[in-house]
């Protein structure tokens, strides 16, 4: 049998010597043990390594890449039988131009990544200059495509076979689809040394981002107004978005739309920690168990026996959740407000005028109407047994005066009657906080014509203006009253004017 | 007739004798002290319906005051001298994590019997919103008023005010029996909703009962405000200005389907008179009808309560008095007014919640290593009202010292350090507040192991505090609520995303008392 065996091999030998000269080269190059080598460590870096958490994802980022330009080449060139150092830097230049693309632009990336995946070769690429490093490879590979060996043509032929199959398979095959990449302004990262469940709170309330990056956000941001909710379970050196994103989209976009967020980061064993996340924030792409090292938009979770620590980066604003009522240091003034069951402009004669213990006149006619005056006192000029009209809006007119109260929203300057009137500076008192978890910033008003009595009082004349409430609304939420459910600056104003 | 919490609560605070140290006695009472609180919710019937229907309840539905008005809390002897008592107590514990937990606790009391007091003829003006939530119940609402009618005295009058797009009275001091009433109640079954002018309303309702002895506004709403005076800072103050002069007011919640308690609540944190949510039509008619059998006397008018933490300690939270206002040091609460409730009328009872508790709970946080020996103050409070029984003001004070220094616990196989071992229910009444808070506040945080851990992590406090001489039916239905809560919390999770394995968290409020 054996001498037989020789025969054979001997003639196959011969044989393969034989035509050896006239057998294209490819085979040499993909016996190789650096194709090799290059092909499992990209076999087993895509389908073990990366995520695994056994190598730094830094150093399994690089490997593939470094994997990939031996192969890749190697095998094209073998594919397309390609003879000369010309064809040879052809093939070279095209991967070096690929490879180089999509690590200096994100777009390109985005696009070949998009074209893959039409073709049935799903992958994720994301742009990372440091990555070029792995052009460093190059002279091995220029080496492999111009390697020739002696072999034999019908072992090289079905050995290079295999290993063509081989390394496209390792040149195209990656592992599924990874974990969703983010867009994100800021990130939550845990460098604690061991994986721990953290939650994330974000809030639906409307958030004026001008104040709150100058405000203590411990005073302005209460519990109350968080909502949406989500619990992450984070590994080691594993990262989560810290602005909303909409998992379902293939890269999940922020929900901000270029606004500010507020968010609550809490852990077991820390205290809970308010984040606000800047409008302008730079765009940082993170990766679940990667990250582009961004300390200054990091919300960073660290070991602090027995609990942790939550550090966050120089690039946004936090603060340390107290929802307890603080001492106002403001100065608050009332809302002016006013009601009537009169019919617009009808006249009637005043039955009573009555003070109410609350500081509101209710003035009463004699055919049953209430209007109720919630003003200074001093402001309701009107008196038993005078004809008395509720005109449309917040004007009630009498028989020598008028009482005209108002609500003016924004900065604009406004005029009445003898005054003129704009909103001022903020009181220099931190701002305050409702129950229901508005934020408001007092503001002063600034009143031109006539004599300032007080901070919110002014005569020109038989004229008086009062100011009340002027704030500036800088946390929204929804659940609140009518008046702190939307991001406003304004100010009540109540006016007696001759008729 | 089914107790509720809700009548549970009135019964105690309505004069039936709770002495301290022991159960409410029913009948005619002679001697003892009835709990105090500075307003709020007299229970939590809405946060139980959810638990019941197998759902698990939003924290807003959780309110601390309500869920101690449940809770009969054995205070000492009202014995101060003056129409409103104050009780200082200090307990210190280890926390899960071993870190210190020290709570002061002031509960407030009365040596006034309201059942001795003579109860004039009531002028109650009847408010009802025109909501749409309202109209969905509004055949409950009559009904309801039937029978609160029918609890009123002869020579009781009642106004009738609808407030919709504006305050429309109805009717004006009428009999309760009166025809004229009864047609007027009648009429507001074909309401259609419209806007609601709550101030309106209200002011209307108070401009009516102003030449009444005792004047009382009955509120039945969906909890909103969106016609005439908006303006709920406006609304509150009118609440608390007719509450000093003496006009209370009740807050009756009905929900048709839209109903939003964060009014109500604020109005009810007033302390000018109480609030309930009726969970169904058998609680509506229940409420009313307790409502027209009691009367709600002022004993105190502007009630200010200081809370100054000694050397070595800081203020943390404040648990039981939402307006409180803090500084490093110091907590103040104030009420307008302190009333007690007067009921009419013998009532058989279960046994079971006997309700009445009230009181304010100040987290202590003790500076480390301060060189302060045991022994030393670890609180003092200072409380300043006007008697109205009296007709003086009273200013009282008092202080607690801590057993042990600042910030040292004793062994977790110790129970806790309590300044009176005689009323340590309080602490653990607070315990359990906190495992309720904890486990909806994680569930809602989408932490289902530690929502279910929190409660898990409470079963040998509570089985250690029950099996001591401190064992208490309060507690007791606490734990079952709890166990209720669980179920629903890992049905939830389960539903959502498979088993889930408790975690208990390191992070909680409460103090571990015995593992």
């Amino acid at each position: 049998m054996i001498p037989k065996l020789a025969q054979c091999l001997l003639y196959e030998t011969e044989v393969s010597q034989s035509v050896q000269t006239t057998v294209p080269s490819r085979a040499s190059a993909l016996r190789h043990p650096a194709l090799w080598v290059a092909g499992v460590v990209l076999v087993v870096n895509d389908h073990l390594l990366k995520g695994s958490g056994l190598v730094p994802g830094v150093i399994t980022g690089k490997l593939s890449d470094f994997a990939w330009l031996v192969v890749a080449p190697v095998i094209l060139a073998a594919l397309f039988q390609a003879r000369t150092r010309g064809q040879h830097a052809v093939i070279l230049a095209f991967f070096v131009g690929l490879f180089g693309m999509t690590e200096l632009s994100q777009a390109a990336a985005d696009s070949v990544s998009q074209w893959a995946s039409s073709v049935g070769i799903p992958c994720r690429l994301w742009a990372d200059p440091t990555d070029l490093i792995a052009l460093s490879v190059l002279p091995l590979t220029w080496h492999l495509m111009g390697r020739t060996a002696r072999s034999n043509t019908r072992i090289d032929g079905a050995l290079g076979r295999v290993v063509l199959g081989l390394g496209i398979f390792a040149s195209v095959a990656t592992t599924e689809p990874g974990p969703p990449t983010w867009t994100t302004g800021a990130y939550v990262v845990n460098r604690s040394g061991a994986g721990l469940d953290v939650r994330v709170r974000w809030t639906t309330a409307m958030i004026d981002c001008e104040v709150l990056e100058g405000a203590d956000l411990g005073l302005a941001v209460s519990g109350v107004i968080f909502d949406e909710a989500i619990t992450y379970r984070l590994a080691v050196d594993e990262t989560v978005p810290l602005e909303r994103v909409d998992p379902s989209t293939p890269t999940a976009t922020p929900f901000s739309n270029g606004e500010c967020q507020l968010a609550i980061v809490a852990i077991d064993g820390a205290p809970d920690t308010i984040v606000l996340v800047p409008p302008d924030a730079q765009v940082v792409l993170v990766t679940q168990g990667e990250a582009l090292d961004v300390p200054e938009r990091a919300v960073t979770i660290t070991l602090r026996a027995p609990g942790f620590d939550i550090t966050v980066g120089s690039g946004l604003s936090s603060g340390l959740r107290d929802d307890r009522m603080r001492v106002s240091e403001c100065e608050s003034r009332p809302a002016f407000a006013t009601s009537t069951s009169m019919r617009d402009g009808a006249a009637q004669v005043i039955a009573s005028v009555d003070v109410g213990s609350d500081g509101c006149t209710t003035i009463g006619t004699t055919d049953g109407e209430r209007t109720f005056l919630c003003v200074p006192e001093e402001m309701v000029p009107f008196r038993v047994g005078e004809t008395f009209r509720s005109l449309s809006g917040a004007r009630f007119v009498g028989e020598t005066f008028r009482l005209e109260v108002g609500h003016i929203d924004g900065r604009a300057l406004t005029e009445v009657g003898p005054f003129t009137l704009s909103l001022g500076d903020p009181q220099p008192c931190g701002g305050e906080r409702t129950a229901c978890g508005a934020f408001v910033v007092p503001l002063e008003v600034e009143i031109s014509g006539g004599t300032r009595e007080r901070s919110d009082y002014a005569v020109s004349g038989p004229s008086s203006i009062a100011i009340g409430r002027s704030e500036r609304v800088a946390i929204a939420p929804s659940g609140c009253e009518l008046a702190r459910a939307e991001l406003t600056t304004s100010f009540d104003y109540a006016a007696l004017l001759p008729r | 007739m089914r107790i509720t919490p809700t009548t549970l609560v009135l019964l105690t605070t309505l004069g039936l004798g709770c002495s301290a140290g022991g159960a409410a006695e029913l009948g005619p009472s002679t001697r003892g002290s009835v709990g105090v609180g500075v307003g709020g919710a007299q229970d939590i019937a809405r946060f139980r319906s959810i638990v019941e229907r197998g759902e698990v309840p939003g924290l807003e539905t959780l309110d601390p005051i309500g869920f101690f008005a449940e809770h009969a809390m054995d205070l000492p002897d009202a014995d101060c001298g003056s129409s409103v008592c104050a009780h200082p107590m200090l307990a210190v514990a280890p926390r899960f994590d071993g870190d210190n937990w020290t709570t002061a606790f002031i509960g407030l009391n009365s040596a006034v019997d309201p059942s001795t007091l003579a109860r004039a003829p009531v002028h109650v003006a009847i408010v009802l919103d025109s909501s749409a939530g309202t109209v969905e119940r509004r055949a409950d609402i009559v009904e309801g008023l039937r029978h609160f009618l029918a609890a009123l005295r002869d020579e009781d009058r009642v106004s009738v005010v609808r407030a919709g797009i504006t305050a429309e009275v109805l009717i004006e001091g009428a009999a309760p029996g009166s025809a004229a009433l009864a047609e007027a109640v009648l009429s507001l079954d074909t309401e259609s909703g419209s806007g609601v002018a709550l101030y309106d309303g209200i002011a209307t309702g108070a401009d009516l009962v102003a030449d009444g002895e005792l004047r009382h506004l009955l509120v039945i709403g969906a909890g909103t405000a969106t016609a005439g005076i908006t303006d709920e800072s406006r609304i509150l103050s009118l609440v608390e200005s007719l509450g000093v002069e003496g006009t209370s007011l009740s807050y009756v919640g009905v929900d048709g389907g839209s109903y939003e308690d964060r009014l109500p609540l604020a109005i009810a944190d007033l302390g000018t008179g109480t609030y309930y949510f009726a969970q169904d039509r058998e609680d509506l008619i229940e409420v009313l009808s307790l409502e027209g059998r009691t009367a709600l006397f002022p004993v105190a008018r502007d009630f200010e309560l200081v809370v100054t933490a000694a050397a070595g300690y800081r203020i943390g939270r404040i648990t039981g008095a939402p307006r409180a206002q803090v500084t490093e040091t110091t907590a103040t609460i104030v009420a307008p007014v302190l009333l007690l409730g007067q009921r009419e009328g013998a009532l058989d009872v279960d046994r079971g919640r006997r309700g009445g508790g009230g009181g304010i709970f100040v987290e202590l946080l003790a500076d480390d290593d301060t060189g302060i020996a045991a022994g030393s103050e670890a609180f003092s409070i200072s409380v300043r009202y006007l008697d109205e029984i009296a007709g003086a003001p009273v200013t009282l004070t008092g202080s607690v010292n801590n057993a042990l220094p600042p910030g040292v616990s004793p062994s977790l196989a110790e129970l806790p350090n309590f300044s009176d071992t005689r009323r340590a229910k309080v602490f653990m009444m607070l315990n359990m507040y906190f495992g309720l808070r904890a486990a909806v506040n994680l569930y809602e945080d989408g932490d289902c192991a530690r929502s279910l851990g929190a409660i898990d992590m409470m079963s040998d406090t509570v089985e250690i505090w029950q099996g001591s001489v401190y064992a208490d039916p309060d507690i007791r239905a606490d734990w079952d609520l709890l166990l209720d809560l669980r179920d629903n919390v890992q049905t939830a999770c389960e539903s959502a995303g498979g088993p889930v394995e408790p975690t208990p968290p390191r992070s909680f409020e409460g103090g571990c008392f015995g593992d």
